[in-house]
């Protein structure tokens, strides 16, 4: 090798080195960058109303020194997907986990959630009281702990009701009944429907996935007197009770539901509620806001009634939260920046703030606090008792008319139900719009949840 | 003998660090592939189970029901044969229509260039919500405005409407690989044509087809290639649905993944998609091969 060789190869392997150095160095600056300079908080929440307002209050609001928090707005399947991907590999795009009580069960048994406790302890006194906890709503904040300890805080929660036009009603001289059934729901949905018309008798969620179509379809099967598995695990898909409820699903939705059956997540059902030409919807009573805001064209024009129930007469809604937990592999400062604005966002502070912004309370985080019912802007809206009392009466651990061996009203709280509840709702798809026979798809997922109790070590 | 191992130590690094980027990834899924791995069960033990994930996706338990795989590869084959077909026949009657000097030429060229630029997910909810939404979309006001009941197309017809959907897409692409072929004819080739006296039909199909036979293979070995791994395009507009009944490969893996967060079969599927292509794209590069027309 000449000299000139060795020179420019010397030179290669400094640079080289300079420049791994200079990575390691900026790597380890940032992580002691986080402790005192300047540290950003990124979060994504599902896309709604209630999250989009969340979005603007921080922007214009939340002030924290050197913090600065970046909020994204996903659809509810692809948040999903990317937050278990993120929690399971140990990644760290986000760095507070928005789930709800059935990724907050298994994840904090995973080790994917920090335990807040930690955090509320070293909390001074003015701090704690000024958060009051007992405040928050106790059956939301025990969906999200484990022995005790919470893991994440409920934002907003909601049950399940239905709501329904009360002009489209008024004309046609029909009444719906405070606690209605599926049957009677049917029966009015096809009495309302209009096509010639432009009106739509009933819309419910008929995209697949389980936190789509699977939400208002479990509880469905729920009031039906259905259940998923036997207490030995065993799968009861293919059952007259479930039968009764896959025939009523298809044939409301058939008869009386929107063209686009498949396409339409929650936010289609609300749009074609809000434009007035639909009669009856069920779905989260998160969603009564958006159609009581101030720009709703349906504003004061529907009316709220209980989930419908079938055989099993009551605890027919769902329950579900929105809440906030801690990534356990971000930095401490990270984490400690998230919890403080963990504990802005699910304050009464926020309820007030968010109110102040929209007092048709369209933007104010519902069931997570008992205080919000109290609050006179809030309590005056037409769906808050009815919400409350929906939420006061939900028996999460006891879904069925028979007993089972899971807990979770809308969804089996299982890790395999992610994959198993789509397969379901697949299934429940093709049937609805005739590709396949009620009995091949009742087979079919009867077979899909036989094989995950196998796969998953559930049967003995 | 001692110039030649000189030589390969030239080469040696680069050969690593090609061999590493582009080989490693599938290494790791080989391995995968053979794992029994649930991301969401952390609880279970990570074991290795040899070939038991692609004996599951390929046994066939209850004959004559046809196992996922298998509607899934078939409808992967259908959506991209389909798709092949009608690029390359509207891509090639395109270009001849834009092979002639006319005023606008080059302004038509860029606008029917222009879905190639639309990114997938873009065109599908273009598609979806602007267009064949049967409420709010063109379709369904058109629909509406001439008495006619207006259809759910991606929840009826989902495999001819993603057909449709990537054909727009890429059609473009055929209409840039062919149009060049089309120009790159030489001149007193087609000067030659005239004086003999054929009329368009011959010196399109009979002449123009042939020289340019080589440029069409080449455009569909690379839509082959492209469309076969098309995947947001489908998530956007019917999710794979309904049901599964526009599942394809890549998107089965997908939902394997990152759904049922089963990395085992994910990678057993991965794996299985790539040899089906890899034997699809040798078909068409032996037949290039094999007919090369010179001009």
């Amino acid at each position: 090798m000449t000299r000139v060789s060795r020179l420019l190869v010397s030179v290669i392997c400094l640079t080289m080195l300079l420049v791994a150095g200079t990575q390691a160095f900026a790597g380890g600056s940032s992580e002691a960058g986080t402790a005192s300079g300047p540290v950003t908080v990124n979060v994504a929440f599902p896309n709604n109303p209630i999250s989009q307002a969340l979005a603007k209050l921080t922007a214009e609001k939340y002030k924290a020194p050197g913090v600065t928090v970046n909020l994204a707005v996903l659809p509810e399947n692809d948040l999903r997907q990317k937050l278990t991907t993120e929690a399971s590999t140990g990644g760290t795009t986000y760095d507070i986990f928005v789930i709800g009580p059935y990724e907050a069960q298994t994840w904090a048994k995973n080790g994917w959630l920090s335990d807040m406790e930690p955090y509320f302890k070293a909390l001074s006194p003015d701090k704690l009281a000024w958060y009051d906890r007992p405040d928050q709503i106790q059956g939301m904040v025990q969906s999200l702990a484990q022995n005790g300890d919470s893991y994440a805080m409920p934002f907003y929660g909601e049950s399940s009701f239905i709501m329904y036009n009360k002009d489209l009603f008024a004309a046609k001289g029909l009444t719906m009944p405070l606690h209605p059934t599926w049957d009677q729901i049917y029966d009015l949905a096809k009495k309302i429907n209009d096509p010639a018309n432009g009106i739509v008798g009933m819309t419910m969620r008929g995209a697949p996935g389980w936190g789509m179509s699977g939400a208002p379809f479990v509880t469905m099967v729920n009031a039906f007197g259905g259940r998923f598995y036997d207490m030995n695990w065993h799968a009861t898909v293919d059952t007259p009770e479930q039968r009764a409820a896959w025939e009523m699903y298809k044939k409301i939705l058939r008869d009386a539901g929107q063209k686009d059956i498949l396409s339409y997540t929650y936010n289609e059902c609300i749009a074609l509620m809000k434009s007035g030409k639909c009669g009856i919807y069920y779905d989260a009573t998160s969603i009564a806001p958006p159609l009581e805001a101030a720009d709703s064209p349906v504003r004061g024009k529907v009316g709220y009634a209980f989930a419908p129930t079938e055989k099993l007469q009551k605890n027919t809604a769902w329950l579900w939260n929105w809440a906030m937990g801690l990534n356990p592999k971000s930095s401490d400062a990270k984490k400690k920046a998230a919890f403080d604005y963990i504990l802005w966002a699910t304050s009464k502070d926020y309820v007030k703030m968010s109110l102040e912004m929209d007092p048709s309370g369209a933007s104010t985080p519902p069931a997570s606090r008992s205080s919000t019912y109290t609050l006179p802007a809030y309590a005056a809206v037409p769906y808050a008792k009815i919400t409350l009392e929906t939420l006061q009466n939900i028996d999460f651990n006891h879904p069925t008319l028979q007993p089972v061996p899971y807990h979770g009203l809308q969804y089996i709280a299982i890790p395999e139900f992610a994959d198993i509840g789509t397969k379901m709702t697949q299934n429940l798809a093709d049937y609805v719009v005739d590709k396949i026979s009620l009995d091949q798809a009742l087979k079919n997922t009867q077979q899909v949840f036989d094989q995950a109790a196998k796969d998953g070590g559930y049967q003995k | 003998m001692k110039s030649n191992t000189h030589g390969w130590s030239f080469v040696l690094p680069a050969m690593i660090v090609v061999a590493v980027m582009t080989q490693v990834p599938f290494v790791m899924t080989l391995i995968y592939s053979t794992l029994r791995w649930n991301l969401a069960r952390p609880d279970l033990p990570i074991k290795f189970v040899g070939l038991q994930n692609y004996i599951r996706i390929l046994s066939v338990p209850n004959f004559p029901q046809v196992p996922e795989f298998y509607s899934t590869l078939w409808q992967t084959i259908i959506l991209t044969a389909s798709s092949l077909v009608l690029c390359t026949v509207f891509g090639f009657l395109l270009s001849v229509l834009l092979d002639n000097k006319i005023p606008g030429v080059n302004v038509a060229r860029t606008l029917i260039l222009g879905p190639f630029f639309v990114m997938s997910t873009v065109t599908g909810v273009i598609w979806k919500t602007t267009i064949f939404n049967t409420t709010f979309g063109w379709y369904g006001v058109l629909a509406k405005t001439f008495g006619i009941t207006s259809v759910d197309l991606l929840s009826y017809y989902p495999l001819p409407v993603i057909i449709f959907l990537f054909s727009w897409q890429w059609m473009p692409f055929f209409v840039l690989v062919i149009l060049a072929g089309l120009q790159g004819i030489p001149l007193d080739l087609t000067d030659s044509m005239r004086i003999d006296g054929t009329n368009w039909l011959q010196s399109t199909f009979q002449v123009k087809l042939p020289l340019i036979a080589n440029h069409l293979r080449i455009a569909v070995m690379l839509g082959l290639i492209f469309i076969v791994k098309e995947f947001a395009l489908i998530l956007v507009t019917t999710a794979g649905g309904p049901g599964t009944r526009s599942y394809t490969l890549p998107y089965e893996v997908y939902m394997t993944v990152f759904n049922a967060s089963d990395v085992g079969r994910a990678g057993a599927l991965a794996v299985m998609t790539v040899a089906v292509t890899l034997l699809a794209v040798n078909i068409l590069y032996r037949s290039i091969n094999k007919r090369r027309t010179a001009y």
